[in-house]
C-alpha cells in the first residue's frame, strides 16, 4: 500500500513533466518547421527573383504612347507602332502597365541593394531597334555644368533608358540598365559603372551573360601597359575586347564585394553622397578619386590592389581632391 | 457465442456508421465552393508582379529560365512564370489568361523547395485556360513552364541566321508568354466563404464610414 502511494506521488510529477516536454517539443518542432519553410521560400525568391505587387498608380495617355508611374515615364518609340503587338492604343496601355509594374518592383529591388535612389523620373523608351541593333540597350544620364555658390557643379538633368523589345524581355538586362540609372548620378568611371551593373545583373538578377575572370591570369593591358579596362569609353565603342571588359570590370567589383562584404558599395555611395565632390570634379572621374572612396569604405588603402592590376593610379587625400577642384575653378574664372 | 454477439453488435453499428458517414460526406461535398484566388493573398510574390495583380488589363510575361550551372545563357532557354505563396495552400484549380501560350506544364514545389511536374497541357486554343487538377496539391510555390507560344516562329526567324549552311543564333528562340493573370484556387466550405464575404463587407462598411467622416 505504501509502495502504491509512493508510486502515485512519483507518477504525478512525471506525467506533468512529460506533458510539458511534449508541449515544448511540439512548439519547438513547429517553430523549426516554420524556419525551414521561410528558408526555402527565401531561396526560391533569390533563385527566381520574385517581387511582391507594388502599390503604384499608373497614368496613361489615351493613345497609349506614354504612361507614367511613381518613378518612371514609359514611352513607345515610333518604330514600334507598326508592330502587330503594339499598333492599337489598348495593346500599348496593357503592355505598358504590365511593364511599369515590373519596373517599379525592380526599382525597389535595386534601391534595397544600394540604399539610395536617383531624384529624377526615369524615362524608359521601348523600341524595335536602338542604334540600328536589336541587342543594344543603353542608359544615358544628361548632365549640365553650372556655376553655383562660387564653384562649378555638374548637375544631372535627366536619365533615359532605351530598350529594344528583345532586350527588354530579359530581366537581367533590365536590372543592368536600372543599376546604371541609379549609379550614373555619381558620374563614375566607365569600367566601374559597367562592373557594378554586371554585378547586379549576374549576382542579383541571375543573368548568365557574363562570367567572372581571374584578375591576374586574365589581365589584359593596352600598349602603354595600363589595364585595358581603365580608359574604356563604354558600350558604343565596341571592339574585340568589349566582352572581356564587361567581364573583367565585373570581376574587380565582385572581388571587392567579396573582400569587404554586402554593405561595401552602399557605404561607398553614402560617403560620396555626403561629400558631393563627384559633382565638382573637373573632367571625368578618375580611378584615383574612386580608389580614395573605395579605400575609405574598406578601411584600408586600396591603391596597391589597383597597382597590382596595372591601373594607372595614385594615392590621394581629400585635401588634394579639394585643392584640385579649387584650382580648376580659379582657372575657369580667370579665363 | 462470442462470435454471435460480436456479429450482432456489428450488425447494429454498421448502418449507424454508414448513415453518419453519408450525412457528413454529403454536407462536406455538397457545400464546397471555390476559395478566394490565392494569387491575390497578401505577401504573394511572382517573377513578374503583373501576373498576380488581379487586373486582366495588365500584361506581364514569363521570364527566361536560367541554367543552374555557371555557364553563359542558352538561346534555347524556355521561359517560366513563378508564383510563391506566403503559406502552403491546397490548390485544385489553375486559371491562366494568355494571348499567345500554346502549350505549358504546371510544376509545384514541395516543402524542401524541389519542383515536380503535375500537369502537361499540350494544345491551348483559347485565351483562358482553366485547369482542374486531378488531386489536391498542397504547396507554397507554383511554376508555369512555357513549352510553346504562337510567337516562337517569328522569333526564330529573327534570331537564327543561316550562313553557308551554318545556323547562327543571335538571341532567344523561344518567345516569352504574354500573361495577363494566373489565378490559383482551392476548395472551401460554403460557411468559410460566407465568413470571408461578410468580413469583406464589414471592411467596406468601415472604409465607407471613414470616407464619410473625412468628407464631413
Amino acid at each position: 500500500m505504501k509502495n502504491r502511494n509512493q508510486l502515485n506521488s512519483c507518477s504525478a510529477p512525471i506525467v506533468i513533466s512529460l506533458l510539458i516536454f511534449i508541449f515544448v517539443g511540439c512548439a519547438a518542432l513547429e517553430e523549426a518547421q516554420q524556419r525551414k519553410l521561410d528558408r526555402t521560400r527565401q531561396q526560391q525568391q533569390e533563385r527566381y527573383v520574385t517581387f511582391e505587387r507594388p502599390t503604384t498608380e499608373i497614368q496613361m495617355a489615351e493613345d497609349g504612347l506614354m504612361l507614367e508611374s511613381e518613378h518612371y515615364t514609359f514611352t513607345f518609340a515610333e518604330d514600334l507602332l507598326t508592330h502587330p503587338d503594339y499598333d492599337e492604343p489598348e495593346e500599348r496601355q496593357n503592355v505598358g502597365r504590365g511593364a511599369l509594374l515590373f519596373m517599379e518592383s525592380l526599382y525597389n529591388y535595386v534601391h534595397d541593394i544600394f540604399g539610395f535612389e536617383p531624384k529624377h523620373q526615369l524615362i524608359v523608351n521601348l523600341r524595335q531597334t536602338h542604334h540600328g541593333s536589336q541587342h543594344l540597350a543603353t542608359t544615358s544620364t544628361r548632365t549640365q555644368t553650372v556655376y553655383r555658390n562660387g564653384g562649378w557643379l555638374k548637375i544631372v538633368q535627366g536619365i533615359e533608358m532605351d530598350f529594344p523589345v528583345t532586350m527588354f524581355n530579359q530581366r537581367d538586362v533590365r536590372a543592368h540598365e536600372l543599376t546604371h540609372a541609379f549609379t550614373n548620378i555619381y558620374l563614375l568611371p566607365t569600367w566601374f559603372t559597367e562592373g557594378i551593373a554586371v554585378l547586379v545583373q549576374v549576382e542579383y538578377a541571375r543573368g548568365k551573360s557574363f562570367r567572372r575572370l581571374d584578375l591576374y591570369e586574365d589581365l589584359k593591358t593596352d600598349l602603354d601597359g595600363r589595364n585595358a579596362v581603365q580608359y574604356w569609353e563604354g558600350h558604343l565603342s565596341r571592339d574585340q575586347l568589349t566582352e572581356w571588359r564587361y567581364s573583367y570590370s565585373y570581376s574587380i567589383v565582385a572581388e571587392l564585394k567579396k573582400r569587404f562584404g554586402e554593405g561595401f558599395y552602399p557605404t561607398v555611395f553614402r560617403l560620396m553622397e555626403a561629400d558631393q565632390l563627384h559633382q565638382r570634379l573637373p573632367g571625368e572621374m578618375t580611378t584615383s578619386f574612386l580608389a580614395y572612396y573605395l579605400g575609405q569604405a574598406a578601411g584600408e588603402d586600396l591603391v596597391p590592389f589597383f597597382e597590382e592590376l596595372q591601373f594607372d593610379v595614385r594615392r590621394i587625400t581629400k585635401e588634394q581632391i579639394m585643392a584640385a577642384i579649387m584650382e580648376a575653378n580659379q582657372d575657369q574664372l580667370g579665363r | 457465442m462470442k462470435v454471435q454477439s460480436a456479429l450482432s453488435h456489428l450488425f447494429f453499428a454498421l448502418p449507424i456508421v454508414l448513415f453518419c458517414g453519408c450525412v457528413a460526406g454529403s454536407g462536406f461535398i455538397g457545400e464546397q465552393t471555390w476559395s478566394e484566388n490565392y494569387s491575390l493573398m497578401d505577401g504573394v510574390q511572382a517573377n513578374d508582379p503583373a501576373i498576380v495583380d488581379g487586373d486582366l488589363k495588365t500584361i506581364g510575361q514569363s521570364q527566361y529560365a536560367e541554367a543552374s550551372s555557371d555557364t553563359v545563357q542558352s538561346n534555347h532557354a524556355s521561359s517560366e512564370s513563378v508564383i510563391l505563396l506566403p503559406a502552403s495552400r491546397s490548390i485544385h484549380r489553375v486559371v491562366m489568361y494568355s494571348s499567345n501560350v500554346k502549350a505549358f506544364d504546371i510544376w509545384v514545389a514541395d516543402n524542401q523547395g524541389r519542383w515536380g511536374r503535375i500537369k502537361e497541357i499540350k494544345n491551348v486554343n483559347q485565351e483562358v485556360t482553366d485547369v482542374r487538377l486531378n488531386r489536391a496539391v498542397r504547396t507554397a510555390g507554383i511554376k508555369i513552364r512555357i513549352r510553346r507560344t504562337s510567337d516562337d516562329a517569328e522569333l526564330r526567324q529573327k534570331n537564327i541566321q543561316r550562313v553557308r549552311g551554318w545556323r547562327i543564333y543571335t538571341g532567344h528562340v523561344n518567345a516569352p508568354a504574354k500573361i495577363a493573370e494566373i489565378e490559383l484556387y482551392g476548395f472551401v466550405s460554403k460557411g468559410d466563404a460566407e465568413d470571408v464575404e461578410n468580413a469583406i463587407s464589414l471592411e467596406e462598411a468601415d472604409e465607407k464610414e471613414l470616407d464619410e467622416l473625412l468628407e464631413f
